[in-house]
């Protein structure tokens, strides 16, 4: 085993090699921290160390065990040791500040790089965010009653009431959750009265579930539905982490549904599929490989692939929709009657209301109200249109009438529609006037 | 040879009772009678390769220039596909061609228009819906559309002149306005055939089966086709398509 410790030297902390311990199988030995430091020269060292062991072996071949001791040779707390590995943040389950207790939360940057942090306090009247900037090797202590009395507001304005002496707390990341952290956290509850001490354990806030929402998707032919995808971390925090999403293109039937690399899932065809994607955050690609072997991280962080179940229903010819009108104006009509025509751009649409791009013989009948006819339409002339690839054709809604131009009075009607031959949904709701016509309101 | 010379006699009454008009017969055994200007009109070099047969009637027509009315339509002309090359040739000619084998269809011209339609245990049945005569027909300027529907509320009138106001539908068409023109005791199919010559680059087609006898008369359905280039093919054309 190698111990290189770590101490603040001059303006910069620096790592340097303590020796080597060789332990026997089932081997147990206490380390002599103090005398290998005095063979490297740092024997009246008096300050803060962070030691670092390292061995060839997988996480179970060894046990350590640390605790401070002070000049009297007396116990006084437990260092646990920390395995070293990157997480998504660590949560600390309570610190405290009452009386004459106090919590000193130490966080070192074993890393090779430069590292933010935000430690969110949490407590009983909200939160109090702390950021912290760790450069290589750097440590910090923060005392939480100092920080208290401090009074100093956080970026959001919070401060914590010196009434609030209890709660706990989160490290991670500038962004939150899904940042990656190398950190070593010790948080220690200490009272200076009695001479107690206990340390508050941290764990590491993982990725327990994934999904992708809608997770199981129906939708029309035509149809076109952005999947978001979320991570569950062990904390209950959800993380939205669509845009780091990489869809699998080609994934499910084609006939029935595509995704895009954006996550836009596009109904083909009648039929069920499923669509995948992963994350394109290595560290959640890899998660479901932690198991603490070497090379990869002890604590857990995501899940590999994202799935979504796609059922996707054939568009239905449904609804004549108005789209524009193109001309209006007094109507062509038999000798005696005067009326009025719209040319107008229909349509056809779904069942939900997307458009249909395609070819249908579109045949309509009217059938003029019986209790609203002010202008005594009693004959209708209705044809026959062929919608183009685009699902629109040109139509002229028009109304003759012996009582016309004079007449202020309206006529309704009702319009059905077939598309080859079968029955439409949707009904229009025609009004005629002798200046003017409109279809459902338009 | 007798059915022949039957055959042979009935287009030169119908050119003296009828004046402008003349007909040719489609079915076998084929005869010849007398041209009218149109149909000795000579064409360029006309092709038509697995289109139906009014696929091609209307690529005809289109690329010459020619007015159409069909009056009948059924499956020989809706749905079976015609192969055949005219090198150099007559409209009448490539009528020729492009009936080969169908039954009973007639063409002739009418004051500049080509007229299709069929004939029924050798004769064409002319009192049907389209022998209607509309008493008068006053046209405003108005598109072929629209002349076209007001002509089917003329038609409705005849039947119920009580009628006294009209709602619905018709197709957007083309927006080339025709100036104003008045008809009068002219059947259902002049005055189609006059809206057309009128327009020149259009036809109106029968939607409709066609009437097996005259007692069999179904009300008429139409359609206008205005001619593009390259012409539409039938799928896209309204309401023709048989879905």
């Amino acid at each position: 085993m190698a111990h290189p410790p770590n101490y603040p030297k001059g303006a910069a902390p620096t790592d340097t090699p303590l020796g080597t311990v060789t332990l026997p199988a089932e081997g147990v030995q206490q380390i002599d921290v103090k005398g290998m430091l005095a063979g490297i020269g740092l024997g009246s060292y008096n300050g803060l160390l962070n030691l670092r062991t390292s061995f060839y072996g997988s996480p179970s071949d060894i046990m350590e065990e640390s605790g401070s001791v002070d000049q009297s040779k007396s116990y006084v707390f437990e260092v646990p040791p920390i395995m070293e590995g990157p997480s998504r943040g660590k949560i600390l389950s309570f610190w405290n500040s009452s009386g004459d207790t106090d919590t000193m939360i130490t966080l070192w940057n074993y890393s090779s790089r430069d590292q933010d942090f935000i430690l969110n306090l949490y407590h009983q009247a909200g939160q109090y965010k702390l950021p912290i900037h760790l450069s290589v090797n750097a440590s910090v202590t923060i005392d939480i009653a100092s920080l208290i009395k401090s009074g100093k507001p956080d970026a959001d304005g919070n401060t914590i009431s010196t009434d609030i002496v209890q709660g706990s707390a989160k490290l991670s990341g500038p962004r939150g959750d899904m940042d990656i952290i190398d950190v070593a956290l010790h948080a220690a509850v200490f009272n200076v009265r009695t001479g107690t001490c206990t340390t508050s354990c941290n764990y590491c806030n993982y990725v327990t579930s994934n999904y992708l929402t809608p997770g199981n998707l129906t939708e029309v032919a035509g149809e076109v539905t952005h999947e978001s995808a979320y991570l569950i971390f062990a904390d209950g925090c959800c993380c939205d982490i669509t845009l780091d999403m990489n869809w699998d293109t080609s994934s499910g039937d084609p006939l029935i549904a595509t995704v895009d690399e954006n996550g836009n899932v596009t109904g083909v065809g009648a039929g069920s599929t499923a669509i995948t994607g992963e994350s394109a955050d290595e560290f959640v690609k890899n998660a479901l490989h932690c198991n603490g072997t070497p090379g990869h991280p002890i604590c857990p962080m995501g899940y590999v692939s994202f799935s979504a179940n796609i059922t996707v229903t054939a568009q239905v010819p449904t609804l004549a929709f108005l789209l524009s009108v193109q001309a209006s104006g007094p109507a062509i009509c038999p000798s005696g009657q005067a009326g009025w025509s719209r040319l107008v751009t229909m349509q056809l649409k779904d069942q939900i209301g997307n458009p249909i791009s395609k070819s249908y013989l579109m045949a309509d009948q009217i059938s003029v109200s019986t209790s609203q006819n002010d202008l005594g339409i009693s004959g209708t002339v209705t044809g026959s249109h062929t919608s183009g690839s685009n699902g629109q054709w040109p139509d002229s809604y028009f109304v003759c009438s012996s009582l016309c131009p004079g007449s202020t009075g309206h006529t309704n009607a009702l319009q059905t529609w077939t598309y080859n031959g079968a029955q439409m949904a949707h009904v229009n709701s025609i009004t005629y006037k002798c200046t003017g016509n409109s279809v459902d309101g338009r | 040879m007798m059915s022949a010379k039957h055959l042979h006699l009935r287009p030169l009454c119908l050119v003296f009772i009828l004046g402008a008009c003349t007909i040719h017969v489609a079915s076998a055994p084929r005869v010849q009678s007398t041209q009218g200007r149109l149909l000795t009109q000579q064409i360029p070099k006309f092709e038509s390769h697995n289109i139906t047969r009014l696929d091609a009637l209307i690529r005809l027509t289109q690329q010459n220039h020619i007015p159409l009315g069909v009056e009948d339509t059924d499956r020989e002309l809706l749905s079976d596909s015609v192969d055949f090359v005219i090198n150099s040739g007559t409209v009448g000619s490539a009528l020729t061609a492009m009936f080969k084998g169908a039954h009973g269809y007639d063409w002739s011209e009418s004051n500049g228009v080509l007229s299709i339609s069929k004939k029924f245990e050798g004769k064409r049945i002319e009192q049907n819906w389209y022998g209607r005569v509309i008493p008068e027909f006053h046209s405003r300027s108005a598109t072929v559309e629209e002349l076209s529907n007001l002509l089917r509320m003329d038609l409705a009138l005849l039947d119920n002149p009580q009628i006294h106001g009209f709602a619905g539908t018709f197709p957007g068409g083309e927006g080339r306005r025709l100036p104003p023109f008045d008809l009068r005791n002219q059947t259902v199919r002049e005055v189609l055939n006059e809206i057309v010559r009128r327009y020149r680059d259009a036809a109106w087609v029968s939607a409709t089966a066609s009437a097996i006898s005259e007692k069999e008369q179904v009300r008429p359905e139409w359609a206008i086709v205005f001619y593009h280039d390259p012409p539409l093919p039938l799928s896209q054309l309204c309401c023709l398509n048989a879905h």
